[in-house]
């Protein structure tokens, strides 16, 4: 063994211990909101109370408080959305867009200032105007849409954990259903080898249909009703049916009746043949539907057998009449026994 | 004659020391692995005959041990075996380049049977491994070949249908009154046309299995 033990707890993804780059400390965010408001607040009292400052400086002002605001923020989101490309995307669009709009305003403002020698009150308010815009909108890009983000990825990430949670116990439930009760029952029954292996085939077969069969309780079609046939016969004379299936078809009245003759067959062979294994095949191509059962056992002659083995392939073989099929056997004494059935069928899935 | 040399890969202790039990006196266990890196390292220092190879595998699957020891070493013959019922899985192995499959079910001079005829250069299919050869041929599974250039001549599914019929190689070729190097031809010859296929497909399939 190497060590590969997969447990329950790696399968569960933790998204609160994964790391996503930075952490929004609380402590931090407090700071930088304090801080934003002096900055805004000093702002507003200098606007009210003191001398309109030259434009160079009011705009170099502007652009440095609506950085302060924005500026930290901006950075803390885009480390914690480094893995996510399509957020980081936008967001670099948001900044991008912004700081366009904020130098738009101030080459107008001073485009304005250039052109009229009074303007001056004009290109202040256009360079205001245009860095406000371009605030509130790094605001919204920048705060808003990150933490929209951030919340609908927290929830999504809580939903996939309980839903894997969910999984989980639904297999556990299964595994303790079917496999543990298997285990406990061999341990009381190790002297018993053939009660072990049908215990043994019997928990395969069921954990088989569990990963990869449809519903095995009520086969819809050949293969699975040719699958719970073999499966009886396993269990009640403890011998191995290999099953191959090619194509199937659905389960009509008619092929109903050829897996109850494939049944009687496989019965035949598990009581007679004397040996472990027999082999099960079907096959739908085309138009006709061919079911193979043989086995290497001790064989027959079918021109001199006895009352009772006539009887059972005769049982089969009016079976196959009464459905408009046909029924060959292949035995010879020492050489094993085949039974072919064949039936011609409608349309084929 | 010396004996075949093999490599068992198989992610399960238990398996390795079983198979090792049931095939030591016939053939010879060379080395064991439980893992892709483990095996591919392995099998490139020891260079055996036949590699025993599970189909799933932590750390990649068959079909990546496949890949990188054919890369180095392409005379290495591998005899994939699982208790998968997933025919993509056992089709994906086979079109890889293993030269058989068998199920873990399996009894130990079965698959002694098995190991000689891959070391001897023949394919080795299963019952099983013919139904699903069949199914693909026919469409119905989830690979899907090339029509045109893939189709079964009506010998070779003669012969793939009496295989998954249980029939033996040798009872293949008396029931078609052919003989029994003719029923190995005919084998050879189906594995070919998945091989070769698989190669052309082998990328696009795994791209749709979410494999690449």
């Amino acid at each position: 063994m190497t060590g590969h033990r997969p447990s329950y707890h790696r399968l569960v993804d933790h998204p609160a211990s994964s790391a996503t780059g930075a952490r929004l400390r609380p402590g931090w965010i407090v700071l930088l909101a304090c801080l934003d408001v002096l900055v805004v607040a000093a702002f507003l009292w200098a606007a009210e109370h003191t001398s309109q400052p030259p434009l160079p400086l009011l705009v170099v002002l502007l652009a440095t408080t609506v950085g302060v605001v924005v500026g930290p923020w901006a950075w803390l989101v885009a480390r914690r959305l480094a893995g996510e490309a399509t957020a980081g995307r936008i967001l670099r669009r948001v900044l991008a867009g912004g700081t366009v709009l904020a130098g738009a305003g101030v080459v107008v403002a001073a485009l304005i200032a250039a052109g009229e020698r009074n303007g001056a009150d004009g290109a202040g308010s256009v360079a205001m105007f245009a860095i406000l815009v371009a605030g509130l909108l790094l605001l919204v890009g920048v705060v808003v849409l990150p933490w929209l983000f951030l919340l609908t990825r927290t929830l999504a990430r809580e939903r996939a954990a309980r839903v894997r949670a969910e999984e989980r116990a639904e297999v556990a439930t299964h595994l303790h259903d079917s496999v543990l009760q298997t285990l406990t029952l061999i341990q009381k029954r190790a002297g018993d080898p053939a009660a072990m292996a049908r215990l043994a085939r019997h928990a395969e077969r069921e954990l088989r249909g569990w990963l990869y069969g449809p519903d095995a309780d009520a086969p819809a079609d050949l293969a699975g009703a040719l699958r719970v046939a073999a499966a009886e016969v396993e269990d009640r004379f403890g011998v191995s049916v290999e099953l191959v299936t090619v194509g199937s078809c659905p389960l009509d009245e008619r092929a109903r009746g050829v897996v109850a003759a494939a049944g009687e067959a496989l019965t035949n062979a598990a009581k007679h043949a004397g040996v472990a294994k027999v082999s099960l095949y079907a096959e739908v191509a085309g138009a006709e539907l061919l079911v193979a059962v043989r086995d290497r056992g001790r064989g027959f002659d079918p021109a001199a057998t006895g009352r009772d083995r006539h009887g059972l392939a005769e049982s089969i073989m009016g079976r196959m009449q009464r459905l408009g099929g046909t029924c060959t056997i292949h035995a010879a004494p020492g050489s094993g026994t085949e039974v072919e059935l064949r039936l011609q069928v409608g349309r084929t899935t | 004659m010396s004996r075949v040399r093999v490599f068992v890969v198989d992610d399960h202790s238990l398996f390795r020391s079983g198979v090792r039990a049931e095939v030591e006196p016939a053939v010879e266990v060379v080395g064991e692995a439980g893992d892709v890196a483990a095996a591919v390292a392995g099998i490139r220092a020891l260079q055996p005959d036949v590699v025993l190879l599970d189909v799933h595998l932590p750390g990649g699957g068959g079909g990546d041990v496949l890949n990188a020891v054919l890369a180095t070493h392409p005379g290495v013959r591998f005899l994939a075996l699982s208790v998968s019922d997933d025919p993509g899985d056992v089709i994906g192995v086979i079109r890889g380049g293993a030269r058989g499959y068998v199920v873990k079910a399996i009894s130990g001079p079965e698959l002694c049977e098995a190991i000689t005829r891959v070391h001897a250069g023949d394919a080795y299919f299963s019952p099983r491994l013919a139904g699903f050869v069949l199914d693909t041929f026919t469409g119905d599974a989830p690979v899907p070949l090339d029509p045109e250039l893939d189709a079964l001549t009506r010998r070779e599914r003669e012969v793939l249908r009496l295989i998954a019929r249980g029939y033996t190689y040798k009872e293949t070729a008396e029931r078609l009154h052919i003989s029994a190097r003719t029923v190995e031809t005919h084998v050879s010859a189906v594995l070919r046309k998945l091989q070769l296929s698989g190669r052309r497909e082998l990328s696009r399939w795994a791209a749709a299995r979410n494999l690449t």
